[in-house]
């Protein structure tokens, strides 16, 4: 279980976001965790130019990242790309932490990682709630280590 | 009968059966939570339906059959604790029961079926072979309709077949060669895979062995454990066994040279 002592002071937060009604979302959640010093990687502002697009972002959340932010809007369960994004996350057992707008539907592999329920107007200050409590949220979010490895029953489980 | 001289199945059963009914000092919405989020996040990752033609088994004495599964204690006050966030934990639970049996299935297909002599080189790939080797299995009426590929060339794949690539069709995106679909399913790290792998999904028979309560694919208990009665203890367990019924529809295609270096970018893009 990690230690809130040994957490990063300087967490650092992938932002995912569908791009067809996430967008402004999403920089302002960028901006919240900027003011308060965390480093924020969201695509518009943090690509490189010239750099394969999936190539940045699968780096980016596997090695890169602490935690991902997952802003789910009435779009998120059609946006491929933000499918791909919690496909990256959820595969490399990172910490996601969801936050629904307006009643969005959350991604089934999601629901057990939904944080809050927000409407729109509310969400800038439910999203500073959060990245004042930051460390600490991410510090109670369990997460399995362990990888599962085909063996034979009898021997596995029956001993 | 004494314990000792049950059979393996049966003292399986047992142990399932008095695991779940132990849960008097457990917290009930939590111990509903975290099945459901094993359950859900099983289920949405799970390739097995979409790849396999699945049988239910009822004797698991049957040789042959794989356990993939995960079987742990939790402290029991820590279980309870409102603030403790468990449903991520057992998200992540489900979601490696269905990685482990990716990793199994990958294993399988490449154990029985002979890899193709040509392969995909990794640092300048060439996928024109792959189409043209499913155009040919079209062709002799196999009718692939599944391709497992290895997420290290997904960058390139993409790149490279993005105009026969239908990212439009659900999750997962499918190959599309004039009227045949394939869906495309990527290895990550709990389930690697250094081929190409494409088949027809209803030439091999996924074996399974079902929760004996609900039904499902997958057998989930969850109860105070009787040896250590300050802990929780989970048992979610596959039990599973992969037969390939028509090898000659499978292909395998194996990558060649160095795995590249993944890491290209660095910390400094953050904002």
């Amino acid at each position: 279980m990690p230690d809130l002592d040994t957490q990063s002071p300087q967490l650092r937060v992938f932002i995912s976001y569908p791009t067809k009604d996430g967008l402004d979302k999403a920089k302002q959640a960028a901006n919240l965790l900027k003011e308060a010093r965390y480093q924020a990687w969201i695509w518009y502002h943090s690509k490189t130019v010239g750099a394969l697009t999936w190539r940045e972002i699968a780096n980016c959340i596997v090695y890169e990242s602490d935690v991902v932010l997952y802003i789910c809007t009435s779009s998120s369960q059609q946006s491929w790309g933000q499918g791909q994004e919690a496909g990256y996350a959820l595969n490399h057992r990172k910490k996601v932490i969801v936050v629904a707008l307006d009643g969005a539907k959350v991604p089934v592999e999601l629901t057990a990682r939904c944080y809050e329920k927000v409407s729109s107007d509310q969400f800038f200050k439910k999203l500073g709630g959060i990245t004042t409590k930051l460390p600490e949220i991410t510090n109670r979010i369990q997460k399995l280590d362990d990888s599962v490895v085909p063996t034979g029953i009898h021997s596995a489980n029956l001993g | 009968m004494t314990n000792r001289e049950l059979s393996p199945s049966s003292k399986r059963m047992q142990h399932i059966t008095a695991l779940n009914a132990r849960t008097a000092n457990l917290d009930p919405n939590r111990v509903r939570e975290c099945k459901e989020a094993i359950w859900n996040s099983y289920e949405a990752a799970s390739l097995v339906p979409q790849v396999t033609h699945i049988v239910k088994e009822r004797d698991m004495e049957v040789t042959g059959f794989q356990s993939i599964g995960l079987r742990h204690l939790i402290k029991l006050a820590e279980f309870n604790a409102s603030d403790y966030y468990w449903g991520p934990y057992f998200s992540d639970v489900g979601r490696a029961i269905a990685s482990g049996e990716q990793r199994y299935l990958q294993e399988r297909i490449q154990k029985e079926v002979e890899p193709f002599p040509q392969t995909v080189s990794r640092s300048s790939p060439d996928f024109s072979f792959i189409v043209k080797r499913i155009e040919s299995l079209i062709e002799s009426d196999i009718c692939p309709d599944t391709l497992l590929a290895p997420i290290e060339l997904f960058v390139d794949f993409t790149k490279t077949l993005w105009p026969q690539l239908d990212w439009n069709s659900g999750r997962p995106e499918q190959l599309v060669l004039g009227s045949t679909r394939l869906k495309v399913f990527w290895s990550h790290i709990y389930a690697p895979l250094n081929s190409f792998l494409i088949f027809n999904s209803k030439a091999g028979v996924w074996r399974c062995v079902p929760d004996q309560d609900t039904g499902r694919l997958i057998t989930v208990a969850l109860g105070q454990s009787g040896e250590h009665p300050d802990s929780v203890e989970y048992w979610v367990e596959a039990l599973v066994k992969y037969e390939i019924v028509k090898p000659q529809a499978f292909f395998i295609i194996n990558l060649s040279g160095e795995p590249r270096e993944s890491k290209t970018c660095t910390i400094s893009h953050f904002v």
